[in-house]
């Protein structure tokens, strides 16, 4: 798999791509956290709320994280994939148990 | 992108902190007004000036105004929008009835929405809001802003740009950068245990303000972090609304089930019910409270659906005695007035999120604990601008070298961002007290007017902060800094005379007779001249001889 | 009032345990004292006593107040009085003098 940090870019295309992925990558990480935290709680049991609330609250702890990982991690590469990667996949997970249960 | 880690979070700590300081400096400043927005809302309405009252008889008081309540022309054409069609004259289906009010409320607020036919989108609803004189049931006009809690309270979280909700976005990534700024701040400050108590005026501008910097950052850490996490999840639903997109069929579900379980009807039944009395209720639900060893006040009450058959009424207590919210709601069937429904003790997750969500809204009597929470602001305040200050000091030199100016137009920004927000708050609040109560036709309303004051107010400060920042591209001290610190101490002057002449509530009578509301505004403003004018004393004219530090 | 009594000597308390950490460390020391550090066996005995004095403060908001409340008057208490005794440190820092008796500062030398 190519490495992004392997293709020239210049400093200000590569800034441009970290602060995207802090931004951007990290909302879509969040809200695959709060879609899959909500449901599978809700699925375990957990009034509808109590797991709103719940993944509300940690949602911005893991969105802090995951920004400051954007900047500190060395390949932007697997930022991306992880952030906007990991989103997606939680994200879908969360609607396929939503499917099973409405 | 970067050689280690402490250099990274350096970087983001830098520039995110720059860019969305001159955001966050709004939201701490506001948000500090705000602790006492009832109180700014009692200075710039004069009839509002009497003591804060207990929520009066609904069936005496509340009910015909409700009855006759419709939405305003400008609310009605906010909404045509959303129907599709003729919008109707009148608005005969009352979603809701709302009365809402605190320990520190004079007058009563009154908010009714109303269901829009033919929406195009379902449960469109268009609202409106009255404001009552709770001792004898005389509402007050519509068009006196209270510029505490309909102003600067929304300003704080939402800039007051509605627009697309664009302002809460913005505050919303501010506050997420705060935290940022908060962690990469201390990942960054090597000696936070060492230099915890650390402040020396006496050394360069550049180390003395990196000490403050440190010092209203650190001391106040707890609260600047909590704030600025609790505001993210009170308005957790703008920025991550999940139940109502991508998981809205489960929300669906779950309130099929809580209707059945609660046996709270969550849609209307369509046939015409009468309202039993509502004070009949209002009584029980205080007798239930006592019981519980909860006495109180009613802070919130609502009726869902008045008129209809499956309408139920809904009593909150006012959470004056402790952090949580209002709270304990006791719900009644409308047309009977049999109990429905007593809201069970909260669960632990609800528990966690009623403190963290009432940490920050505070509605409860603790006169020590708001004026922490001023102080934390102003603290906030205070290391934002020096923030700044530190950025610009950090780089004059360098610009001025290389003939850059991105050194004094940060300078700019930092005045317009700090002294030129004062200049915009006073001159609102001189406004206020000049503008007649109803202005010629033609004219905008007397609140409209107010709110533009106050934006050219602070449009006029930043012209002037451009103007006179040029020496910054010198590497020399900005003049602009010293000339807005004086006018803040004479705007704010001006307007506590403007409070004693147009009201008559001099500093004398409002302390003498202990009407704090009005005394502490005037005093806080007296203060504020005070230090303004410290600070422009010794911000004095250069000496001569042209030395680039401050006068010390 | 007795509960505004009792939240002003909280607030004291703070201070003064503030006060004794500062003291703790040699510049603060230093600048309150005039002696060049701080004995170790002092500085020891400073810090335990702070913790005393800011438990103390603590203890004092919750006689006050419900639970909730008082964890957060007395976290504001410690923003409060950890910028009171700064300043103080700043510009006047003999005041501080009160809170290292002379007999602690010859001792361990």
């Amino acid at each position: 798999m190519a490495n992004i940090s392997n293709i020239h870019m210049s400093t200000r295309t590569q800034v441009v791509l970290r602060i995207a992925a802090a931004l951007l990558g990290g909302y879509a990480f969040t809200w695959g956290f709060i879609a899959l935290g909500m449901a599978s709680l809700f699925a375990a049991g957990m009034p509808f709320h109590d797991a709103e609330h719940l993944t509300g609250i940690l949602a911005f702890l893991v969105f802090l994280g995951v920004f400051l990982w954007a900047f500190a991690a060395h390949s932007l590469s697997r930022v991306w994939l992880v952030l906007a990667g990991g989103g997606v996949l939680m994200a879908a997970t969360a609607s396929l148990l939503q499917a099973g249960m409405t | 992108m970067f050689q280690n880690f402490r250099l990274a979070m350096t970087w983001v700590h830098t520039w995110f902190g720059l860019v969305l300081g001159f955001v966050l400096m709004a939201a701490f400043f506001f948000g500090a007004l705000s602790v006492f927005d009832r109180e700014i809302d009692r200075w710039a309405v004069p009839e509002s000036r009497f003591p804060a009252q207990p929520i009066p008889s609904f069936d005496r008081m509340l009910r015909p105004v409700f009855a006759d309540m419709q939405p305003l022309p400008a609310e009605v054409d906010a909404a045509r929008s959303q129907v599709r069609g003729a919008m109707p004259s009148h608005f005969d289906l009352p979603m809701r009835w709302g009365a809402y009010t605190t320990h520190r409320d004079p007058v009563l607020n009154l908010f009714a929405g109303y269901e829009l036919p033919n929406a195009t989108i379902p449960d469109a609803t268009v609202f409106t809001s009255r404001t009552m004189d709770p001792r004898h049931g005389t509402l007050m006009s519509d068009d006196q802003l209270k510029i505490g809690s309909e102003f600067f309270y929304p300003l704080h979280f939402s800039l007051n740009l509605g627009w697309m909700d664009l302002g809460y976005w913005i505050v919303g990534l501010a506050a997420l950068i705060m935290l940022v700024a908060l962690v990469t701040g201390v990942i960054m400050h090597r000696k936070i245990f060492r230099e915890f108590f650390t402040f020396r005026p006496q050394k360069r501008l550049q180390r003395s303000t990196l000490d403050l910097h440190n010092l209203t950052g650190v001391v106040a850490l707890p609260f600047h972090f909590f704030f600025a996490f609790t505001g993210l999840v009170i308005f957790a639903g703008i920025y991550f609304p999940v139940a109502h997109t991508q998981l809205s069929p489960l929300h669906d579900l779950h309130e099929r089930l809580e209707s059945e379980e609660t046996g709270l009807p969550h849609k209307r039944a369509g046939v015409a019910a009468p309202l039993a009395s509502v004070d009949a209720m209002v009584a029980e639900a205080r007798r239930r409270w006592a019981g519980q060893g909860m006495a109180g006040e009613v802070g919130f009450l609502s009726v869902e659906f008045p008129g209809d058959a499956n309408s139920y009424v809904s009593v909150y207590r006012a959470g004056t005695d402790r952090v949580a919210l209002v709270g304990n709601g006791v719900h009644f069937k409308a047309s009977t007035g049999e109990l429905l429904r007593e809201d069970p003790p909260a669960s632990a997750v609800d528990g966690v999120n009623e403190f963290l969500t009432g940490l920050h809204l505070q509605h409860f009597r603790h006169w020590l604990l708001r004026w922490f929470y001023v102080l934390g602001g102003l603290a906030g305040c205070a290391c934002i601008a020096t923030g700044f200050i530190f950025f610009v000091e950090k780089r004059k030199r360098q610009h001025a070298r290389d003939g850059g100016q991105g050194a004094r137009v940060v300078d700019a920004l930092a005045v317009t961002t700090v002294t030129g927000m004062l200049v915009a708050t006073l001159g609102m609040l001189i406004a206020n007290r000049l503008l007649p109560e109803t202005l010629p036709a033609g004219w905008p309303g007397r609140g409209d007017a107010e709110r533009y004051v106050f934006w050219a107010a602070w449009a006029l400060a930043m012209l002037h902060a451009f103007c006179r920042t040029a020496p910054v591209a010198r590497a020399l001290p900005a003049p602009a800094w010293r000339e807005q610190c004086w006018a803040v101490a004479g705007l704010a002057v001006t307007a506590v005379l403007l409070n004693w002449v147009t009201t008559g509530d001099h500093l004398l009578r409002t302390v003498s007779a202990g009407y704090w509301p009005v005394a502490g505004m005037d005093l806080f403003m007296l203060a504020g001249a005070a230090l303004a004018a410290l600070a422009a004393r010794r911000l004095g004219p250069p000496r001569r001889g042209g030395s680039p530090c401050l006068t010390r | 009032m007795p509960d505004a009594l009792i939240l002003l000597v909280a607030m004291l308390a703070c201070a003064t345990g503030f006060g004794w950490l500062a003291l703790a460390m040699a510049g603060h020391w230093r600048q309150v004292v005039g002696t060049s550090s701080c004995p170790p066996t002092v500085a020891r005995r400073l810090r335990v006593l702070a913790g005393a004095a800011l438990s103390l403060s603590l203890a004092l908001c919750l006689m006050v107040d419900h639970p909730s409340m008082a964890a957060l008057v007395w976290i504001m208490m410690l923003t409060a009085s950890a910028l009171s005794v700064a300043f103080t440190l700043t510009w006047r820092p003999g005041l501080l003098a009160v809170l290292a008796p002379p007999s602690w500062r010859r001792r361990g030398r």
